[in-house]
């Protein structure tokens, strides 16, 4: 008797949850959104906490490679070595932040009349099939949904959702990302697409175009949801079928998107509202 | 688990598996810690707390990811249901069926979440590619930490539960 009840409420409870989740995704996709904007404001300062923690012991672990070697030292010197090579971490650090952060500023101070909002990478998407990052700047700062986002090496993704003091943003190389590129030598176009590896697919470019393996392909700016002539990538393959009416090329981005920190958000680009075609392709009647 | 105890753990743990795991990734599987938690408390409670901390876990991870939210919970919920039963009969006459569970229900987990993240999220997919690249990798993570879990945390569960059957 007991354990029949346990078992009708166990299958109550299991009923009750997965409605609620349904409801959650099926409800709206705006209410959902709303309650992580919400919950992320307290988290934010926490993940980036974690991930400059993180960061940081990376980079202690670093020098003491060789424990043998350090052994061979003499003792009054091991000390002192120990010491500067703390300080040596921290300044390693220090340089790296610069390297990034002078290379942000070389590509911002090229692009005139354009507006930049500087931000650190807080959290990586947690779920392994999305290719999502967390940034610790939002609505407070400018960031819109829609802004590009860029590093020193060229395009990194979009803002696809602001909170006041966070971004979600989604890498070119997650797989639902895709984006107009253009071939620098060729002028040849096509939709670039990420992949689950890593690496960038380029589609739809014409069979009578010559692709070369490392020509560079940037955003052609087409469909107005990223600013034409940032860098993507270089060409690492190409795939052409006789049978086939346009070819492909595997692409290696030129960010390491493993090793992001400090990116930055094109605030001040306008994404064109395509939808008003969306609708004339519908049927809907036209003003 | 009471609310003071789980909060905070799925919490840590959500924060853990957004900054720290990714760095360990293998192809682009990494271990998910609020999954291996669930289930390792699912596998020492006899009630259906494992569910409700599948739904709460679920949306937390949810806040740090793009997919849609509702959508952890909704593949982890029915896993931690079919777990928590199975145990109830079976757990207690060898140790190497907490194992055996442990990678179905991860298995069943990204399973059905991909089921999901496709239907629902309308991600294109290659089934192949998420199979090989992050499936098979995550279920690896996870079988592997799932007994160092359990032994983890049972003390806590018996400090908890100090009347209920242990482990």
């Amino acid at each position: 008797m007991q354990q029949q009840k346990q078992q009708r409420n166990r299958l109550l409870t299991v009923g009750m949850l997965v409605v609620a989740s349904v409801i959650l995704l099926t409800v709206g996709s705006g209410f959902g959104e709303t309650v992580g904007r919400i919950l992320i404001v307290p988290f934010a300062p926490l993940a980036g906490l974690l991930t400059g923690g993180a960061n940081g012991a990376t980079g202690l672990v670093q020098p003491i490679e060789d424990p043998v070697e350090l052994k061979r030292r003499n003792l009054d010197l091991e000390r002192t070595v120990a010491g500067m090579q703390i300080e040596l971490v921290q300044l390693r650090e220090i340089e790296q932040d610069y390297k990034r952060l002078s290379g942000l500023a070389n590509y911002i101070s090229r692009q005139s009349g354009q507006t930049f909002v500087t931000a650190d990478v807080i959290a990586i998407d947690t779920s392994s099939y999305l290719r999502w990052i967390i940034i610790n700047r939002g609505a407070r700062d400018g960031i819109a949904e829609g802004n590009p986002v860029i590093s020193d090496l060229g395009l990194v993704g979009r803002v696809e959702d602001v909170a006041a003091n966070a971004s979600w943003v989604r890498l070119m190389i997650d797989p639902a990302s895709v984006v107009n590129g253009r071939l620098q030598t060729s002028r040849a176009e096509g939709t670039i697409s990420g992949q689950l590896q890593g690496g960038l697919l380029m589609d739809l470019i014409p069979q009578d175009i010559v692709v070369q393996p490392g020509d560079l392909v940037l955003t052609s700016g087409l469909g107005g949801t990223y600013p034409g002539g940032i860098v993507i990538g270089q060409v690492a393959s190409v795939t052409r079928q006789p049978a086939a009416l346009f070819q492909q090329a595997d692409i290696r981005p030129t960010v390491n998107f493993a090793d992001l920190e400090i990116i930055s958000v094109i605030t001040s680009f306008q994404q064109i509202d395509t939808s008003i075609f969306d609708q004339n392709l519908q049927g809907t009647p036209q003003p | 688990m009471s609310l003071q105890f789980g909060i905070p753990l799925m919490l840590v743990a959500a924060l853990i598996q957004a900054t720290i795991l990714p760095h360990l990734r293998i192809y682009s599987g990494q271990p998910d810690l609020v999954v291996i938690i669930v289930l390792a408390w699912t596998a020492l409670d006899r009630g259906q707390e494992g569910m409700i901390w599948a739904f709460a876990g679920g949306l937390i991870l949810d806040v740090f990811s793009g997919a849609p939210m509702g959508i952890t919970s909704l593949a982890l919920v029915p896993i931690t249901f079919l777990f928590g039963v199975t145990e109830t009969q079976v757990y207690q006459s060898n140790i190497l069926l907490p194992l055996i569970f442990a990678a179905v229900g991860t298995l069943g987990f990204h399973l059905i979440y991909v089921f999901a993240l496709r239907f629902i999220g309308g991600v294109s997919l290659v089934w192949w590619q998420f199979l090989f690249y992050v499936t098979l990798p995550s279920v690896f993570f996870d079988l592997v930490l799932i007994i160092p879990a359990i032994r983890l945390l049972t003390p806590w569960y018996s400090r908890l539960h100090p009347s209920r059957v242990r482990f």
